[in-house]
């Protein structure tokens, strides 16, 4: 059974109004447990309107949204469940901290779940760890911190509640390329100490190539394409029709197939793509 | 060909009140006049500092910073700096006044007493030239942010400055409306000469300027065309930046002996040197 599903959902903003806009026009997923999804899709695709439907923000005109098999809207009991073990993060995430210290912060979810002080004392301790903070970070206050650094506080506070199923909302945007890298490479580590299924929208496919196991991409409301990352990112001619850009390591083989050098397979990173042209040039043995 | 001079940071030191340390640290840096200027660096560089300080947002700690003949540290200078040169922000929803697009456009020539018919004519020639005349009579909270960023910028060339600064317009926005946003600064350029300074991460962007300049630890560590200064790849790493893609294939390749003898930027000069490779290898 999958952690977490949707089936069939539909929903509409501004209905019958000029402005009707991001709507979901059918949309079914399965998200298994410890997998990494990818969402991907340009502006008003539908992908933060599908994200507030995971956690119960949103309630879809038809259509369920099911965590382990329960429709989350059943009873409120179910939705509260739902609130604990799917675990969203905004964009800017940031922007939401507004406790007098890291600590207290990270500890508010898990104060709202009704745990003991010691347990919350240990979550807030592993979360602090799980981003890559040091303890010392817990007793300073969260607008003291870098813009960098706030995040990864954010981002503990969703994860000290320990949901099955974590969700973030671009969670690289705006940060430099050394800061990007280090909150992947933190989502990864996440995801393989703890098991548990994280969903991330981004709009940076080399971002996408570097995490996902799966990639799904979301176009006027519903899903135009989910597969593993070399299966998306194959299709590069529809992804541009689309209007996303596919990496640019994948753009370099679409444009080499189109003057006559057929590689035959895509690439995505600066590795497989280097081992697949050697390969081409009869360089394949020496690797 | 000898280019004027517009901008001068001369032995810059500032440092923000209850820091540490400084933000940036013996600054010498030159803008000049028509050029495109990208401003790289991680964060925590100085780079936005420096943008803050070209029009007199913020005063150097020691030093000087001299914009357009200007310097910024005498207050009454305050007013011809910031005439010069217009800045455009990070967050698109901090930066729009006005409910209707082209009101917000003529926010600034409105402060400067500009008359009504010239007020009309600047608007209507700014919104074309961001591609967003059609959309004057729009409320701006209803634009992508991409289309809120042309407007910022809009309102910018509104007030006939020389110079546009921005610091990281295109960090919030997605690929296409970050296209968007670097199509209209290119024009910007080629089609108006307005001097062009982009602080950005994004070496995509980078890679189209005429100049790229890299801040680390608050001065400039590198500064030449794209090719110059991205040819320092381990530098560049070292300091938290990437290397363009193609740059790094080729590089890659190189080291398993296959040299394409230069350096390529971008994709299409990676197929053109891919293509040569083929043809002389005989």
């Amino acid at each position: 059974m999958s952690v977490l599903s949707v089936d069939n959902l539909i929903y509409g903003y501004s209905k019958g109004t000029p402005f009707e806009t991001g709507a979901l026009r059918g949309v079914s997923l399965d998200f298994e447990q410890g997998e990494i999804v990818a969402l991907i899709g340009h502006t008003g695709s539908g992908k933060s309107t599908l994200l507030q439907h995971l956690n119960g923000l949103l309630k879809a005109d038809s259509g369920k949204v099911l965590l382990e098999g329960v429709d989350i809207h059943s009873s409120k009991e179910a939705l509260r469940k739902c609130r604990f073990n799917v675990g969203l993060c905004f964009q800017y995430p940031e922007q939401q901290l507004f406790e007098s210290t890291v600590y207290k912060d990270i500890a508010f979810g898990p104060k709202n779940m009704g745990l003991s002080e010691e347990e919350i004392k240990s979550r807030v301790y592993s979360a602090i760890s799980y981003v890559g903070l040091s303890e010392e970070y817990l007793q300073k206050s969260p607008f003291d911190l870098s813009g960098g650094e706030k995040r990864r506080v954010a981002i503990a506070g969703v994860i000290a509640m320990e949901p099955k199923v974590l969700i973030l909302d671009e969670p690289t945007a705006g940060l430099d390329p050394m800061g990007k890298n280090a909150l992947l490479k933190l989502i990864k580590d996440y995801n393989h100490s703890t098991g548990s299924t994280v969903i991330f929208v981004s709009h940076n496919m080399d971002d996408v190539a570097s995490v996902a196991d799966r990639v799904v991409v979301m176009n006027k409301g519903q899903v135009a394409i989910s597969g593993t990352v070399e299966q998306v990112y194959s299709k590069g001619e529809f992804l541009a029709e689309l209007g996303l850009d596919v990496p640019e390591i994948t753009n370099i083989f679409l444009e080499l197939k189109k003057n006559g050098f057929d590689l035959g397979e895509t690439a995505y990173t600066v590795e497989n793509a280097k081992n697949a042209i050697l390969r081409f040039l009869g360089k394949g043995e020496e690797i | 060909m000898s280019m004027n001079k517009i901008i001068e940071f001369k032995n810059v030191d500032f440092r923000y009140a209850d820091e540490e340390s400084d933000a940036l640290n013996g600054l010498n840096l030159e803008f000049y006049e028509g050029q495109f200027t990208c401003v790289l660096g991680h964060n925590g560089s100085g780079k936005s500092t420096m943008a803050k300080l070209i029009n007199a947002l913020e005063y150097p700690t020691s030093g000087s910073v001299i914009t357009y003949g200007y310097d910024t540290s005498d207050e009454k200078n305050e007013i011809p700096i910031r005439r010069k040169v217009g800045m455009v922000f990070q967050n698109p929803d901090n930066q729009i006044v006005a409910t209707i697009v082209e009101d917000d456009v003529a926010f600034g020539p409105e402060n400067l007493g500009v008359p009504r018919e010239e007020i009309r004519r600047r608007v209507d020639e700014a919104l074309r030239l961001v591609d967003m005349y059609d959309y004057r009579k729009h409320e701006p909270h209803r634009l992508s942010g991409g289309q809120k960023q042309r407007v910022a910028i809009a309102g910018v060339i509104a007030m006939q400055t020389n110079c546009i600064v921005l610091d990281e317009p295109t960090a919030m926005l997605d690929p296409k409306g970050r296209r968007e946003v670097m199509n209209a600064l290119l024009k910007l350029k080629n089609d108006l000469g307005i001097s062009v300074i982009l602080v950005t991460h994004f070496m995509d962007e980078a890679v189209k300027a005429d100049r790229v300049v890299v801040m680390n630890d608050g001065k400039a560590c590198l500064d030449g065309s794209p090719a110059e200064v991205f040819s320092h790849s381990a530098l560049l790493k070292n300091i938290g930046l990437a290397v363009p893609k193609p740059m790094e294939l080729a590089v890659s390749l190189k080291e398993n002996g296959v040299d394409l003898k230069e350096t390529p930027l971008t994709t299409e000069e990676f197929i053109k040197l891919f293509k040569n490779y083929i043809d002389n290898r005989g």
